[in-house]
């Protein structure tokens, strides 16, 4: 039962409410399918001013209640801005991307949540602000890792997206029954190319543990190497052989497994592709 | 809780549960064009209003987030005696069968149309991602859309 409904104008009311029990939501997709939670009091961060879309010179700047609509409205440069807009454009429908937030579909940790794959690939970074104005910068990676402890009494305020040289190359790959679906599978890397070899490798597949993860063995194994046919197709049997699927009523873990190696490669091909030589 | 909205351009106060849904405010209003299709989930868009101009799932919005903002549902946009443009548009195309999708598909239109007069067809796929027809296909749905397109932007020469 939702006991309280609140809608601070100001990041610090958010955090004092946070601070005295009341649960954050932005965009809220999630509040009324699955089991309801007892006597919740809710705050709904969407009016705190955490919403804007910035490119910094070195970074790309998301506040945590920016839409993906508004992200894929927005002017993105680069490769990274192509990637992080790829990614939101996977995510459901029209009307739903224009309620859920980045920082939500990082918190939420659903194991289809499409922006942690592309996030990953990019290294990016995500604030957290916890009552009293203290600030800390966490690695995507070490967030996703820690679970909700990472922001335990506090919100996630921005993600940062940094902007490196024009020089690495990206793929994503995501493969669902329709386009609104949740992924059975997503692939996506990003690498850079140097005297034709890869390097810099990141391989992060998606839907088939609870959390998006980098495949790092596979990773290991193609550094500094040249990425083509014969190597590219052993990566993608290394995924499937190796990579570990949790069960899922929408597809048998070995066809998700095969699937994951085929994006994987495919993926690895494009970032190869379109990465230019240093 | 008590909050103040405007709904079809009528200033509203609405005294409902922390918890409800927009979808049960509007119907608890009479406003018995918004639907609902799938189990509160989002994926079928028949609950689809407009919240700022916005198309929104209503049946996962929270009521309260609809506080001074501005609420449009099938009926603010037209009625059988005046209808709206892309309301005569659905009609004329054969875009309407058992009509339960229709709102919402008529107002992810409209929602679409304000920010795009001249929609391509992936726009229009885009457009109407979120609402799901069971009777028409989608062909007579987009031949809808973009005879509305172009009867609008005729309108605004």
């Amino acid at each position: 039962m939702i006991t309280a409904y609140h809608q601070p104008r100001a990041l610090d009311e958010a955090l004092a409410l946070v601070a005295r029990g009341a649960v954050p939501l932005a965009g809220a997709t999630g509040l009324y399918t699955g089991k309801p939670r007892r006597d919740t009091a809710y705050v709904d961060i969407t009016r705190c001013g955490l919403g804007a879309v910035e490119v910094a010179q070195d970074r790309l700047v998301f506040g945590a209640t920016a839409t993906l609509t508004r992200i894929l409205d927005a002017d993105l440069p680069g490769h990274e801005g192509a990637l992080v807009k790829k990614g939101a454009a996977s995510v459901s429908s029209r009307p739903m991307r224009n309620a859920i937030t980045i920082g939500g579909n990082l918190t939420h940790v659903a194991f289809w949540a499409d922006m942690p794959v592309v996030l990953l690939a990019l290294d990016a970074q995500v604030e957290v602000t916890r009552p009293g104005g203290a600030v800390s910068v966490l690695a995507l990676s070490d967030f996703l890792s820690q679970g909700t402890r990472a922001f335990d009494g506090g919100l996630v305020t921005r993600v940062f997206v940094p902007r490196r040289a024009g020089t690495r190359g990206f793929g994503h790959e995501r493969f669902s029954r329709t386009s609104n679906d949740y992924a059975f599978a997503t692939a996506c890397a990003a690498l850079r190319k140097e005297n034709g070899r890869a390097f810099e490798v990141h391989l992060v597949l998606g839907a088939l543990q609870p959390r998006a993860f980098r495949a790092t063995a596979v990773e290991q194994m193609l550094e500094g190497r040249p990425l083509d046919d014969a190597l590219l197709a052993e990566a993608g049997r290394k995924v499937s052989e190796t990579v570990p699927v949790a069960p899922n009523f929408r597809a048998p873990a070995e066809y998700r497994r095969e699937l994951a190696g085929v994006l994987s490669r495919r993926a690895l091909a494009a970032a190869f592709a379109q990465a230019k030589e240093a | 809780m008590r909050f103040e909205t405007r709904v079809n351009g009528a200033a509203r106060q609405v005294d409902c549960d922390p918890g409800a849904t927009l979808f049960e405010v509007l119907r608890a209003l009479g406003l018995n064009g918004v639907k609902q299709g799938c189990d509160r989930e989002g994926m079928c868009g028949a609950c689809t209003v407009l919240l700022d101009g916005e198309a929104v799932l209503s049946c996962i919005t929270p009521a309260p987030r609809a506080a001074g903002r501005e609420v449009t549902t099938i009926e603010g946009l037209g009625d059988p005696g005046r209808p709206h443009v892309i309301q005569k548009a659905y009609v004329d195309a054969g875009a309407v069968q058992c009509g339960y999708c229709t709102p919402g598909m008529i107002l992810a239109t409209k929602s679409l149309l304000d920010r795009r007069p001249d929609p391509t067809r992936e726009d229009i796929a885009d457009g109407l991602s979120g609402n799901l027809c069971r009777c028409t296909g989608y062909v007579k749905i987009v031949d809808a859309v973009n005879a509305a397109a172009a009867a609008l932007r005729e309108g605004s020469k």
